[in-house]
Formats: C-alpha cells, structure tokens, sequence
C-alpha cells in the first residue's frame, strides 16, 4: 500500500512507487530503502497478524524485505508491489511460525503474547483478549486481524495466508463469534 | 461505568464485527508509534540488504575458486591420464620395435655327402 499522508494524489504516489521499483530492481538501494520507508508498518502489520509477537513480526517483516529484495527483478512492473510484497512477508511469517512451532512444541503451550506497546486497557480485559485470541487457532486469529484491524479483503487474506477466499470468509465468522462469545460482558467493564 | 451515548455503535449482526472488540483488538495489535523506532527498522533493513549484497559478491568469487578447483582438479586427472598413455604408448612402441624385427631363417642346403642319385639330405640350421 502506498503512503497517502503526502500532497500528492494516489496516482502519482503509484507513478513514485513505480519509478522508485524500476530504480531499485537497476540496484538503488537508495530507492529500495525508500520503498523499505513506504511500506515496513504495513509489511510489520501483516507479520504481526501471522506471527502474534512483536519481536517475531520484527524478524518477520525484515526477512520479507530481503525476500523481496532478492526477487525485485521477477517483480512485473504492472503489479501492485504492495500485494507482492505482503504475499512475501506473510510468507516469511508464516515460515517464521512454522520453525518457531518446531523448536518450541514441547516447551510452551499456545499462548498469545503481550502486546509491544501499552493499549491503555485495563490489565484484566487485555488478560481477558489475550485469552480469548489464544483459543483461536493460529489461521482465525491471522485472519480476523488482517481483517478486521488491518482492513484486507476476504481474497487478499487468502493469497497472502495461501487458503481458499471462502476458508478465510468462514475463519473471519467464526473467529468473530467466539470472541463475542468468550468477551459476551466486556461492555459492562468499560 | 461510561457514558452509553459516547459508545461506538455496535454491529449486532452475528457475524458482523464488534466495535469494541475490533478496538480491542486494535490496542493490542497497534504497531510501535515511535517514529525513531521505524528508522531503526529501515536501517536495519538496509543493512541485511548491503550485507546480503556483499555476501553474494563474495559468494561469486568463492563459486569461481570453487569452479577453478574444479577445473584444477580436471585438468590434473586429464593430465595424469594422458601421461599414462603416453607411457603405455612407448612402452607399446618399444614391444613393437622388439616384436617387429625380423627373424631371419636362413635355410642352407649344404651338401656334406656326395649326393647320391635319388637321395638328398637336407639341412636347416636355424639362427638360435
């Protein structure tokens, strides 16, 4: 996705994200960098989404810079880099998850970890979430996140996570459902 | 307890999102604010990528080392066996040169005797 906060219109941000793919697939990392500036909260959204810690979706999200970096040169100009890149980091993440499970199957039982930054809600609802998204299973909360923080379509799910649009529809319901089942009383606490 | 009126409307449909649940979710998910944190992470990115390009600079020198080992080590087995035939070749040549000279046979017919009418002897006397 292309930083919109600038004076310039969507258009020619697309036209400066083309230009600034073409110069870095000539070898300007300059340009790469500048491309690494536009996307990486993004790219760090989509990690984490897949991965569930900070430190994981840091890895994560550089893994999948380095992955894009190495095959900008299959890029096709006419793609939306945004979506080619997420497709790299969620894989990235996604291999990042699958490593973590081997080396980690049995030490800790799921969990999802603590959040980077402070959210501001009382300890007891954040235990409460926490608990909540650790029942989920690793594709649902991917899923509802992506969605439902991140605004991603039920078909940019899919092709990033590798499921069918249908399954990551199907994952959103019932993702959706069990967090208003489990959280059912959370508006009489705020 | 707060204000009903200041709530984000909630969508009660049942597979529609929770508005508090999905700004729960967002608390929880929100990525680092601090701006010094995403330079960090851009330098950091770029570092991996400059590393990265030395390291496939020197991975071509050390695939041409490697190819020039290679290389190396063909050309020595090549070399071993083009000595060998050529020693088998003179070792070959020299057998030949033995083999092939001529044995003389030399066949005298010596009379010793007056040669009687209707009888001859005859005499080979070979060379060895």
């Amino acid at each position: 996705m292309v930083d919109r906060s600038g004076d310039g219109s969507v258009h020619e941000a697309l036209l400066r994200e083309r230009a600034l793919v073409r110069a870095a697939q000539q070898g300007d990392t300059v340009a790469f960098s500048a491309l690494v500036r536009l996307h990486q909260r993004r790219a760090y959204a989509v990690a984490r989404a897949i991965v569930g810690t900070h430190e994981d979706a840091e890895d994560a999200a550089q893994d999948g810079f380095l992955h894009a970096y190495r095959a900008l040169h299959r890029f096709l100009p006419d793609q939306a880099f945004g979506a080619w890149l997420h497709r790299i980091v969620a894989n990235a993440a996604l291999d990042l998850t699958r490593r973590r499970k081997v080396r980690a199957a049995d030490e800790l039982p799921e969990t999802v970890a603590a959040p980077f930054r402070d959210p501001g809600e009382a300890s007891h609802l954040r235990e409460r979430l926490q608990g909540a998204l650790a029942q989920l299973t690793e594709r649902q909360r991917s899923v509802i996140v992506l969605h439902d923080v991140e605004g991603f379509k039920h078909a940019e799910i899919g092709t990033m996570l590798g499921i069918p649009e249908g399954t990551a529809r199907s994952d959103l319901h019932h993702a959706r459902a069990h967090l208003r089942r489990v959280l059912g009383g959370l508006r009489s606490e705020l | 307890m707060t204000n009903d009126m200041n709530r984000p409307r909630r969508d009660t449909s049942p597979s529609g999102p929770d508005d508090e649940i999905t700004r729960l979710l967002r608390a929880h998910y929100a990525p680092p604010a601090d701006a010094g944190y995403w330079e960090w992470l851009e330098a950091k990115v770029m570092r991996r990528v400059r590393e990265q390009g030395s390291t496939e600079w020197w991975d071509v020198l050390s695939g041409w080392g490697r190819a020039g080992l290679a290389a190396a080590a063909v050309a020595a087995v090549v070399a071993g066996a083009l000595t060998l035939r050529a020693q088998d070749e003179e070792r070959h040549v020299a057998y030949e040169a033995v083999l092939s000279q001529p044995e003389v046979v030399t066949l005298q017919v010596r009379p010793e005797e007056p040669v009687t009418e209707g009888a001859e002897s005859v005499r080979f006397d070979l060379p060895y």
